[in-house]
């Protein structure tokens, strides 16, 4: 019996290449409706509701197995233009536990567009490929939409979007954002022209500039990032103050990340003209 | 905890965005900044995670947040990673939960004008579910956000960039 399975699963991962009519422009418009059908199986694949075991290794009556079952999660990696990961399995502490990760590459053979399809990771039990009908399920969708030659409907991605967006993120992280100084030995010319250059809505002051928080969907009127240059001795300190944050909601969350990356991004722009500029007020340590 | 999606909000979050900008300066270094703006606005998460040890359970202190990387075939590239306080250099770009790429297909010298597509290359789907389909909602929001700013002409093509602020509840109080 184990035999059988085994040699079913070796025939059903064995390397195949298949003819496709995927279109030219290869950049403009292959590799696009390429990416599309292999996205549209993906979240087809992620929407039929299927169990993984993260458990690995000999397992007499299945106990291990069954106590580790847990909603499958699919994987999609574009490797470059022509070649496309697609995974199942579980995730676990030390890495994916796959059930099948199978690639896709198109090559321009002398039949004309072909795609190779190759399994290079697999798991069994009792030599049967695990999710097997998935597996060959995606591998169909994504060959009949290489030979469709044309875009699929973007409904199954909406809808997985849309369910994920249900799904709310993680509990933000509440950090505490302050004032910071710079010192620099920049030319307040060049230092005005850096923070200039940060895409935000800006307003011009004597010493320097405001930066207007928030986006056009998350209102967060009057709070900003004031900026001043100052000399001091032989040098340049610039300073970046928060103002008027909200003090709750998603608003005060997202002023707050703005007034992070302000910071970065300034350190990062000055340090371009000075590598030896000095930071005073935020822990360095945090800059990505 | 769940959120009402309405039809209007079911956009994808998946497909690729078209940019069309003048760009006012050297457009690498502003394309740059404009990632970097994005990738660094989308607040940071906590995602620990329990880990079975034995008979003893023990708490791996996670923070999800997105990180910088280069690509072979993109110049820029942001990852949405669970990190960790003691990983090894590179050790948290390999835990991600989605990619995207920014890619410059077109640029004129003689007007600026530059062509821009954004694109999600890697990303997981489960129980029907995009994963952390919120955070990616709010880097495509950002980044258009971003582009605005430096050019309120941008041309858009492609599905999700608005941002619903039920998508994120926030408790906190500052």
């Amino acid at each position: 019996m184990g035999l059988t399975n085994k040699l079913a699963t070796k025939v059903r991962t064995r390397d195949r290449t298949e003819l496709t009519n995927l279109p030219d422009p290869w950049d403009e418009v292959g590799a696009r409706m390429a990416d599309a059908a292999v996205r549209a199986a993906v979240v087809t694949l992620g929407g039929l509701r299927l169990n993984s075991s993260a458990f690995r290794g000999s397992d007499f009556l299945g106990i291990n197995s069954g106590r580790s079952n847990a909603r499958s999660i699919v994987w999609f990696e574009r490797e470059d233009s022509r070649t496309w990961n697609v995974a199942l399995g579980q995730q676990t502490v030390k890495g994916i536990a796959y059930d099948w990760k199978a690639t896709f590459k198109i090559v321009d053979g002398p039949q004309g567009r072909e795609c190779n399809i190759s399994t290079p990771a697999v798991a069994t039990k009792d030599g049967t490929l695990m999710n097997k009908d998935a597996y060959g399920e995606v591998r169909d969708l994504i060959l009949e939409g290489f030979r469709l030659g044309r875009a699929p409907s973007a409904s199954a991605e909406a809808a997985a979007s849309g369910a994920g967006l249900a799904v709310h993120a993680k509990s933000p992280l509440q950090r505490e954002i302050r004032a910071m100084a710079i010192t620099t030995a920049a030319s307040a010319e060049a230092i005005r022209a850096s923070l200039e250059r940060l895409p935000f809505p800006q307003t011009h002051t004597v010493d320097g500039l405001v930066w207007g928080l928030g986006t056009p969907s998350v209102d967060a009127t009057g709070a900003c990032a004031e900026a001043a240059i100052r000399d001091e001795r032989t040098q340049r300190v610039v300073t970046i103050q928060p103002r008027n944050l909200p003090t709750e909601g998603f608003a005060g969350l997202l002023t707050r990340s703005q007034i992070d990356a302000i910071n970065n991004l300034t350190i990062n722009l000055i340090r371009k003209d000075d590598p030896a500029a000095t930071i005073a007020g935020i822990d360095e340590t945090s800059t990505p | 905890m769940t959120a009402a999606v309405t039809d209007a909000e079911t956009a994808s979050v998946l497909s690729p965005l078209n940019f069309e900008l003048t760009i006012h300066g050297d457009a690498e270094s502003v394309i740059d900044t404009v990632w970097k703006t994005a990738a660094w606005s989308v607040p940071f998460s906590q995602a620990n995670l329990t880990v079975g040890s034995g008979k003893k359970q023990q708490l791996v202190a996670q923070t999800r947040r997105l990180l910088i990387g280069n690509s072979k075939t993109h110049s820029h590239l942001v990852r949405l990673c669970d990190t960790r306080t003691n990983d090894p250099q590179g050790g948290s770009f390999n835990r991600w939960r989605w990619q995207a790429e920014l890619l410059q297909e077109a640029f004129d010298p003689a007007t600026n004008r530059v062509s821009l597509r954004l694109e999600v290359s890697r990303f997981r789907v489960s129980g029907g579910c995009v994963q952390q389909a919120t955070e990616l909602a709010l880097f495509r929001h950002l980044l258009v956000a971003a582009l605005l700013n430096h050019d309120p002409d941008l041309a858009i093509s492609g599905d999700q960039t608005h941002w619903d602020e039920s998508w994120w509840p926030v408790e906190l109080t500052w």
